[in-house]
């Protein structure tokens, strides 16, 4: 991301934003629903998205609810919410640093 | 209002958004009347990239897609300043959603089911209200290799999209492998980047598909995290490298840089062959052409040109490839047994038929049959083998039982066949049956480098071997080898390196240690006995105007008592006794006879090690046993 001129990196984080909007929306819905491979294939979608701008902490949250056997269906959605309000926040800094052409 | 229903309005591209198969082709079918052109998506993502790629003049989006919604779309193409009349598709209960949509740029929108009057009115006041900047463009010009990126996560689409534009290259996005089909057929990458794990069709299918369409595009498969699963399957597939989950810029932009680069060089390796020459490409492109089908390959070329690696190239290369190649040499079977080799007998069909026995026919079966020197077989035999060629059935000798097989035919001959035929020694049906696909192979003569190239294989090869010290050729030795005709061909060739390699040790090959190379001007012709039936160690003839023998200068100079040796089908029943010294060397010239100077085969016949055969050679070199 750090080689891409700062209205690329713009562009991927707000591809980025909607996609953490609408994955982990479905992830409530799956949860909800108790379908736990739909869950499973949802958080793959969001851990490749979060791994592809660095977003470390949600990607290793979405890796660890896909693992069988691991936490249930609400144990991991929990995990995952807290890990995507801390990389929408820090998505939130970093496109405000983008926008004040500090980027 | 608008003018009715589409009257003169000139044809723009339009792009229907609709996941609903039964409501897209309605629309196809409506918009299309109008006279427009139009192109269906099912996903905002297939969305945003036609409308980057086509630059449509109007789009019909249905708001509720399985990737991401209409707002979304909507803003992207804000965001990316596409000028794009969106009209959006909506049911009655989404009325909401519809002005939400036009607050966020839709142009207008229609409600479900809408009829054709009214989706003219909209849409003709759509495109006459868009800017002129927005008008039908052509879509902007693609500089640089052409990359296919096929991924169904909008993040890592764009991330690739964006770090490939970055590298100079022309990008296109497809969600599926579904959607990447048309634009591989239809835009013709130089490169696909596949994520493995896709919606539907898998990457790993999609492959397949690149594969067994001969598709000429490089591929970089992506894999999941941290895992190389699907990567080393993709790579026995044919795809160039694989990457995993999450990768940074550098790794991508290597990858892509050396696949782009393969992808421009001549091949040096195909199957078993070794060689770049332009000679060459035209053999490897015509294997892949027609190894997918059943139709007969007819391999020509001098001895030692490669027909038998050709002919497993051809099976290797087809979807028979995990089947049975079964290879028969028709030159080297004596006649009375050609027909049990090919179809087999049956207990007590003959003297000495204890056992049933399978032929090749049979053996071959969903396989290829590889007939090797079949200029080589005798007349009747011909007409066994035209009927089996015609049906697919044949009867085991002995048997009144008819079998059918499946079995492809690869035929080979150092011979000009259409010559044999004119002299009457090869049936004319049974040609044209079995020329179906001429491949002729070219001698190493005409492939130029190439000889340094396969000579340094066997150079490994044999030093490895033998444990010498080998690595290399000196500059003068190289051009030697450069400057000699081959006569023998690439077997020539790799006599002459297992000489070097057994007599010699050293880091570097020096000229001196070269053995004669024959002649660096093409033979001159000899006339070639016109014999009614094929001897069992055939003439090898050159071409119809010109025939003339390949090997006329072996790598090995024969003794007069050579030509007096004994025949080795055909013994004396009571051997001349003679020192067994010279009934060894009488058997090692007799071997290296009959299979034409291929010192590896003659000393697989006499069971014993190429080695031995080059050391007795140069023993008796020394010795003036045979000629230097």
């Amino acid at each position: 991301m750090e080689d891409l001129p700062p209205s690329d990196v713009r562009h991927v984080l707000d591809v980025f934003a909607a996609d953490l909007v609408r994955l982990y929306d479905t992830l409530c819905r799956h949860a909800a629903a108790e379908d736990a491979e739909s869950f499973r294939r949802t958080a793959h979608a969001l851990a490749g998205a979060a791994g592809a701008v660095g977003a470390g902490e949600l990607d290793a949250a979405c890796r660890a609810a896909m693992r069988p056997g691991g936490a249930g269906l609400a144990t991991s959605l929990e995990a995952i919410a807290a890990a995507a309000a801390a990389a929408e926040a820090e998505l939130q800094t970093a496109l405000r640093r983008l926008d004040a052409g500090n980027g | 209002m608008a003018e009715p229903a589409g009257q003169a309005m000139p044809p723009s591209r339009v792009v229907v958004v609709e996941d609903n198969p039964t409501q897209a082709e309605l629309a196809r079918v409506l918009v299309t009347g109008l006279g427009h052109q139009v192109r269906v998506v099912g996903t905002a993502h297939e969305a945003l990239e036609a409308a980057r790629a086509w630059r449509p003049a109007a789009m019909l989006l249905d708001v509720e897609l399985p990737d991401f919604d209409g707002f979304e779309l909507l803003r992207r193409m804000r965001a990316e300043a596409i000028g794009c009349a969106v009209i959006v598709l909506t049911a009655n209960a989404s009325m909401e959603a519809a002005k939400e949509a036009i607050r966020a740029g839709a142009v207008d929108y229609l409600v479900k089911p809408f009829r054709r009057d009214r989706l003219a009115e909209v849409l003709a006041r759509a495109l006459a209200e868009r800017s002129p900047e927005a008008e039908v463009a052509a879509p902007a010009p693609e500089i640089g290799p052409r990359v296919l990126v096929v991924e169904d996560n909008p993040t890592q689409a764009e991330l690739a999209r964006a770090l490939l534009r970055r590298s100079g290259h022309a990008v296109r996005v497809v969600g599926s492998a579904e959607a990447a089909l048309p634009e591989l057929a239809a835009w013709q990458p130089d490169l696909a980047l596949i994520d493995v794990g896709l919606p539907g069709m898998s990457g790993i299918d999609l492959l397949r598909r690149i594969a067994a369409e001969r598709m000429p595009v490089q591929v970089i498969v992506i894999t999941a995290h941290d895992t190389r699963e699907g990567g080393v399957e993709a790579i026995r597939l044919g795809a160039f490298d694989y990457i995993a989950k999450p990768y940074d810029a550098q790794r991508l932009a290597v990858t892509v840089r050396n696949a782009l680069h393969q992808a421009a060089r001549p091949r040096d390796r195909f199957y078993s062959f070794i060689g770049a020459a332009p000679a060459m490409q035209a053999v490897y492109s015509t294997i892949e052409s027609v190894a997918a089908s059943k139709a007969s390959v007819f391999i020509t070329g001098e001895s030692g040109t490669g027909k038998e690696l050709a002919a497993d190239a051809v099976h290797r290369a087809s979807p028979r490839a995990q089947a049975p190649f079964v290879a028969l040499n028709c030159g080297a079977i004596p006649r009375d047994l050609l027909e049990s080799e090919v179809f087999g007998h049956v207990r007590g069909a003959f003297t000495g038929a204890t056992t049933d026995r399978t032929g090749a026919a049979r053996l071959a079966d969903g396989g290829t049959l590889f007939l090797d020197e079949v200029c080589e077989m005798p007349l009747d035999m011909q007409v066994k083998l035209l009927r089996f060629v015609q049906t697919g059935t044949f009867q085991p000798v002995g048997s009144g039982r008819t079998e059918r097989v499946d079995v492809r035919f690869v035929c080979a001959t150092n011979r000009d066949p259409l010559a044999e035929v004119q002299a009457g020694r090869f049936r004319e049906d049974l040609f044209y049956r079995l020329y179906v696909v001429p491949l002729p192979l070219p001698p190493l003569r005409a492939r130029g480098h190439d000889v340094l190239l396969i000579a340094r294989h066997f150079l490994q090869l044999f030093s490895r071997e033998e444990r010498k010290r080998f690595r290399g050729f000196e500059r003068a030795a190289e051009q030697t080898l450069l400057a000699s005709s081959w006569p023998g061909n690439v077997r020539q060739l790799q006599n002459v390196v297992r000489n070097i390699v057994v007599l010699h040790d050293d880091d570097q090959v020096r000229l001196e240690m070269l053995p004669p190379l024959g002649r660096s001007v093409p033979p001159a012709p000899v006339a070639v006995e016109p014999a009614p039936t094929p001897s069992p160690a055939p003439v090898e003839t050159g071409s119809v105007a010109q025939v003339r023998p390949i090997l006329t200068t072996p790598v090995f100079s024969q003794p007069a008592a050579y030509a007096a040796a004994p025949p080795l089908v055909a013994p004396p029943q009571e051997p001349e006794i003679m020192p067994l010294a010279e009934m060894e060397r009488r058997l090692i010239l007799a071997a290296l006879r009959k299979t034409r100077d291929d010192v590896p085969r003659a000393a697989a016949l006499l069971q014993i090690n190429p080695s031995t055969i080059y050391r007795k050679l140069q023993a008796w070199r020394a010795e003036g046993l045979i000629d230097s």
